[in-house]
């Protein structure tokens, strides 16, 4: 049942690490915690609630969809929005029975699989990017950097399904039944697949002379 | 689970990132991964740390933040409120890409579209010409008969024998009183088709009766072309026009004076030869207007003017002038008036002269669009003037063709007075309008203004023609008319309360 924006608002999920939970125009608290109670909200008009979705899963979605076109930021961007845009004209379409953000991917991804198989990603320099944690020490961290710029050269160059599955697997750390959710196949066909990606991505790296 | 020594013969390297993945990932025991390094040692140890470094690598990968503008443009394409209806709601905010312009259908797209750009450009185009926006016309007004057919005061016989006109050619046309070609610009009917003129002898200085322009003006002789008298043609008072010729009596019904003042016609039967006003559509075909509709307001114009020659420079207000852009554009100029012509028309006694006779010698050709016939006032005899009328003074008798009409008030004999020079005019006509602008007989005139800028003259311009000014076109009239009195210092055309430009006079 989806619940009416002017019903009891659901509680507020204490310890919830999002942002504080703002107050839709009706002056309703709106709960962070439940993406059903956001989507339910969204589908009635609340644009608060679509504001706290894409606040949720924007960034995340952004930096897969940046990886997943190699690094090709104004790509990753398209594909950021049209997801956002075909899931808030789906809406209607989203039953709950996966995450949101397994949902909102599996509407990204089928578009960018679709173009990224046609057109070869603009290269980025993702070096100018700061990694998401850098905890080493001075000389560990020079070794990481090379490290990391190795993987960002191989993973471009791995075809798309092997990108795809090594990022939602390493970088999004997602297990394998998600990863089977996402790509709607069978855990043992999401083990066998992430093999071949990390032999492949592994040949690569050992053709830079990395590790 | 994967044993110790399940492959101890591939390869080392990948086997051992494939093992050290496997312990990453929670495959394989403690007690697996203890056979494991007893067997492959510290090859397995590296393989495990190169494997957790670039782990760590993918991991740690660059996460850039949602750039800012890509947030405001989610949010702001989906900012709209959305009503109840989740379907309704989501609809107008999905951004719907337009397919390429291409030629999906081929001729079956291209085509239509291309006719359909036609055609409004077609539609358009006059008005963009012409500056002007349909339905600033007043409605047409169509009155007793129909378009073509003709109704009493009509002069319609060589209209509607006219085929249509054919636009940007040029004709020569002979002007009404000296027989030059008028320059005609825009349309040009079929030689055979042209006007005929009656072979009447048209009195002049009827419209203009109380005149000194008029009385000064001297008979002229116009001879008809090369149509034989119909037995509704009558004298048609002109200034201009003035032999003498017998005529058949019209029936009573249509017969006009033309020296009535305007302010009777109110009371009397109009005369197609008045300068009223013809509301035309650009749209529509223009229509002759019967005698039996004419307007209040043509009425009341009529009155205005006749008091004006009533009065003879009694400083009446000049025509009143349009503020809505007519049908037709006026526009006059000098042209030059040779010293020998002015000798020729005193010698001949009129403002016509030798030209005008060389001029009826000759079929009369008229210009596209400018089609010449009989008037009402042609084909109605004047009640109680002579068959052959003499040109009519100012507020005097019919004068003789061997009198020069003597200005009104002024007591010497017309003999005595010499003519002041004539002007030689060049009057334009421009129709606006996407259709023929049909001006009736006595329409036209030249209007003569005082200092003050009140009317104290006026005359008809092509008392005996009715000029038909092509969609579009340009029509050209050479006028050679007798110098207005001396207080007129200003001139202009005026045509169904519009008005040409201010023509100082020298």
């Amino acid at each position: 049942m989806v619940p009416s924006p002017h019903s009891a608002p659901a509680p507020v999920v204490a310890g919830n690490p999002a942002p504080a939970a703002p107050s839709n125009p009706h002056g309703e608290s709106i709960d962070l915690a439940d993406d059903a109670i956001l989507v339910a909200r969204v589908r009635s008009g609340d644009g608060t609630a679509y504001a706290v979705l894409v606040d949720r899963y924007g960034h995340r979605l952004h930096a897969m969809l940046l990886h997943l076109a190699a690094g090709d930021a104004e790509l990753a961007g398209e594909f950021t929005q049209e997801a956002f845009v075909r899931a808030f004209a789906n809406l209607d379409q989203f039953a709950g029975r996966s995450g949101f953000y397994t949902w909102l991917w599996r509407l990204a991804r089928n578009r960018a699989i679709d173009l990224l198989a046609r057109k070869r990603p603009q290269a980025t320099d993702l070096s100018t990017l700061q990694p998401s944690s850098n905890a080493a020490a001075p000389g560990a961290r020079l070794e990481q950097d090379e490290l990391r710029a190795g993987v960002q050269r191989a993973l471009a160059r791995l075809p798309i399904d092997s990108r795809e599955i090594i990022v939602l697997r390493e970088f999004d750390q997602l297990d394998y039944a998600e990863i089977a959710d996402v790509l709607d196949l069978a855990e043992g066909t999401v083990k066998s697949r992430l093999n071949r990606a990390r032999a492949a991505l592994r040949e690569l790296l050992a053709a830079e002379g990395l590790p | 689970m994967i044993a110790p020594d399940a492959r101890p013969a591939a390869d080392d390297r990948d086997d051992l990132d494939a093992l050290a993945d496997a312990r990453l990932d929670g495959e394989l025991s403690d007690a697996a991964w203890a056979t494991l390094l007893a067997h492959h040692g510290d090859a397995l140890t590296a393989a495990l740390d190169r494997c957790r470094r670039v782990r760590t690598a993918l991991a740690t990968l660059p996460r850039p933040a949602l750039p800012d503008h890509l947030r405001t443009r989610l949010l702001a394409q989906t900012s709209a409120p959305a009503p109840l209806a989740p379907a309704a709601a989501l609809a107008p905010t999905v951004p719907v890409t337009a397919p390429p312009l291409r030629p999906v259908g081929g001729w079956r797209s291209w085509l239509p579209l291309t006719l359909a750009a036609g055609v409004a450009v077609a539609i358009a185009l006059p008005f963009v010409i012409d500056g002007r926006i349909p339905g600033r016309e007043p409605p047409s007004t169509r009155s007793g008969a129909p378009v073509g057919a003709p109704a009493v005061g009509d002069v319609v016989s060589a209209a509607k024998e006219a085929p249509p006109v054919r636009a940007r050619s040029r004709l020569e046309l002979e002007g009404a009183i000296d027989g030059r070609p008028d320059a005609v610009v825009a349309a040009a009917p079929p030689a055979a088709v042209l006007a005929k003129r009656t072979q009447e002898p048209l009195p002049g200085g009827a419209v203009v009766p109380s005149e000194p322009f008029a009385a000064a003006a001297p008979p002229q002789a116009t001879k008809a072309a090369d149509r034989p008298p119909s037995p509704t043609s009558a004298p048609v008072a002109t200034a201009l026009t003035t032999v003498p010729a017998p005529v058949p009596v019209p029936p009573p019904a249509q017969v006009q004076r033309p020296t009535k003042p305007a302010a009777d016609a109110a009371s009397a039967p109009p005369s197609p030869a008045s300068p009223l006003p013809r509301p035309t559509s650009p749209m529509s075909p223009p229509v002759v207007q019967s005698a039996a509709a004419i307007p209040e307001p043509a009425l009341a114009d009529l009155a205005r003017e006749a008091a004006a020659y009533r009065g003879r420079a009694g400083g009446v207000p000049a025509p009143a002038v349009s503020t809505v852009a007519g049908p037709v554009a006026l526009g006059i100029a000098f042209a030059s008036a040779p010293a020998a012509r002015r000798t020729a028309l005193r010698a001949a006694g009129g403002a016509a002269g030798d030209d005008a006779k060389a001029a009826a010698s000759a079929p009369r050709v008229l210009a596209p669009g400018l089609s010449t016939a009989p008037t009402a006032a042609s084909a109605a005899p004047l009640a109680g003037l002579p068959s052959a009328p003499p040109p009519v003074a100012a507020r005097s008798a019919p004068a003789t063709p061997s009198a020069a009409p003597k200005p009104a008030g002024d007591a010497a004999p017309a003999e005595a007075a010499v003519p002041p020079d004539p002007l030689i005019l060049t009057v334009t006509l421009r129709n606006r309008t996407v259709a023929e602008q049909v001006l009736p007989p006595g329409s036209l005139r030249l209007v003569g203004l005082g200092a003050d800028g009140s009317q104290r003259w006026a005359t008809v311009l092509r008392a005996a023609d009715t000029v038909r000014v092509p969609p579009g076109g340009d029509l050209v009239l050479r006028e050679t008319v007798a110098a207005p009195p001396g207080d007129a210092v200003r001139l202009l055309v005026s045509l169904a309360g519009e008005r040409s430009n201010v023509l100082d006079l020298p």
